[in-house]
């Protein structure tokens, strides 16, 4: 099974890298796609994103996004997400009355407007590296890849090229969570972390958006993101939780330097901190090379501090041979346990704090 | 020998530079016999090509269309229109703005001919077509500045 999908998405990646978004009905229908597969390795028990002691080949994953414009104004659109593990879901869909080009209306399941990547979020053909930053867009307890609910959505321009986009919504978030130290409440050692789930933390009656700096200049993009809810977690009451981050990314046809940071307040004494910063250099007409540096805190009483945070050096090298497919490797080194944690720890309950891991995979979009 | 080495850099360098576009409008711009409007500024053509601009000031929804991504046509019109915009450049803007759900890109057709055909047929489309393409039955607009 895991082979078929990797044969189907390599298979796919190969036909996509000529072709472009399949557009039928004169532009009333488009269909676009994503995939990837890749290979991680770790070199220690610790497992971090798609890389395991043994290797990990079984990484492959595909998404169909579909836009119909049954109306002039009117704008239908959903993105269906496959996993190499027979997941499927509904990354999000959602209607848009666009009232002018100032103000468009979106109702639904909508891509959250977060920072530079959280709307393309699975689509790698958009980034140097084939993972994103876990500093912000990992389990981070704050971001969310689509809100429940209803929004407003808009650019405006004056003729000196300066102006404001904007994004603004109301309604609910799922917020990916992993939070290791849960292991440690299990009783004594040895820490079974494999035990601690990685699911969606609801946060109801959120308020929420985006504001970004459009200039004359090409590439360059100055976001700030916000938004501000409450958490019901099973053994806690209920908590608010609010979020603000900045980001800014300068990227052009040869080199893209790009970072962000972000704060998140859970209740009165759980905060999250991250932030990265990111450059990447084609210094050959199809060959970019990538450094990264990405460094999470989390702030809970009670908690070892290597279960908390999380320091990354990364460095890549990619080959395009179209804008449409993309060869990736990198080596990553981390410092901290709070994303890259054994499946047991030793019998003492010790973990080991430093991971390094290798990714190489291909990428597509169509 | 550094002679020799500056002029095997010059030659390498030549080598490798972009096709030059050559002086002149290269393309031009139509829109439907029925449309009104007698020319259009560079920025005006720019937003409406990046869905920026997406209304003729009669209320009709402009449809932009453009000529296959490899055309000549296309390069003169990135280089004199989009503000020297990359082909890179603009399909790297055309992903996020898709897989984001916020838009898709114009209707790519694949002649001079079907664009016209295109533009005919719908009365808010504004299309590109080269220098020399026939255009009997839609309307040419000046490119202003």
């Amino acid at each position: 099974m895991r082979t078929r999908w990797m044969i189907v998405s390599l298979a796919v990646g190969a036909l996509a890298s000529r072709a472009g978004a399949i557009d039928v009905a004169d532009g009333r229908l488009g269909v676009s796609g994503f995939g990837e597969w890749g290979y991680g390795r770790t070199w220690n028990e610790n497992d971090y994103l798609l890389g395991t002691k043994a290797g990990s080949y079984a990484n492959a994953q595909f998404g169909l996004t579909v836009t119909a414009r049954p109306q002039d104004a009117l704008v239908v659109a959903g993105q269906v997400f496959y996993g190499a593990d027979g997941e499927v879901g509904l990354d999000w869909a959602f209607a848009e009355w666009r009232v002018d080009d100032l103000l468009r209306i979106r109702v639904g399941k909508v891509k959250n407007p977060f920072g530079l990547f959280m709307e393309v979020k699975d689509v790698g053909t958009l980034r140097p590296f084939f993972t994103l930053p876990q500093s912000i867009y990992g389990p981070t307890n704050f971001a969310a890849e689509s809100y429940l609910g209803a929004g407003i959505t808009g650019e405006w321009q004056a003729p000196s090229g300066w102006g404001l986009a904007y994004d603004a919504y109301g309604g609910g978030l799922q917020i990916p969570t992993f939070e290791p130290s849960m292991a440690l409440e299990g009783g004594p050692p040895p820490y079974d972390f494999a035990s601690v789930p990685r699911h969606d933390e609801v946060a109801r009656d959120v308020v929420g958006g985006r504001l970004g700096l459009l200039s004359p200049f090409d590439g360059l993009v100055v976001r700030v993101t916000a938004f501000t809810g409450t958490l019901a977690p099973p053994d806690r009451g209920e908590e608010r939780i609010s979020c603000v981050g900045v980001s800014g990314e300068w990227a052009t046809d040869r080199v893209q330097l790009r970072g962000e940071w972000f704060r998140a307040q859970e209740g009165s004494s759980e905060t999250h901190l991250g932030g990265y910063a990111e450059a990447a250099w084609t210094f050959l007409p199809k060959l970019q090379l990538a450094l990264r540096l990405d460094e999470s805190h989390q702030h809970a009483a009670g908690v070892p501090s290597n279960l908390l945070e999380h320091r990354e050096g990364a460095a890549g090298l990619s080959y395009w041979p179209s804008p449409n497919l993309v060869f990736k490797v990198s080596y990553h080194q981390i410092d901290g346990n709070r994303f890259a944690v054994p499946r047991m720890s030793a019998p003492d309950g010790a973990v080991a704090r430093h991971t390094q891991l290798l990714v190489a995979g291909a990428q597509f979009s169509f | 020998m550094r002679a020799r080495l500056l002029r095997l850099l010059c030659l390498l360098a030549v080598a490798a530079a972009p096709p030059a576009l050559a002086e002149g409008p290269g393309f031009q711009v139509v829109v439907n016999a029925s449309n009104p409007a007698a020319s259009v500024s560079r920025r005006q053509l720019s937003d409406m090509f990046l869905k920026k601009l997406t209304h003729w000031p009669d209320g009709t929804t402009v449809e932009p269309v453009e000529p296959p991504e490899r055309s000549l046509t296309r390069a003169y019109f990135l280089s004199d229109v989009m503000g020297g915009k990359s082909a890179l450049a603009l399909k790297t803007f055309w992903q996020k703005r898709v897989f984001s759900g916020r838009d898709t890109p114009p209707v790519e057709k694949g002649s001079d001919e079907e664009v016209v055909a295109f533009v005919k047929a719908n009365p808010g489309a504004i299309g590109y077509v080269s220098a020399a393409a026939a255009v009997g039955g839609v309307k040419v607009l000046e490119v202003k500045d």
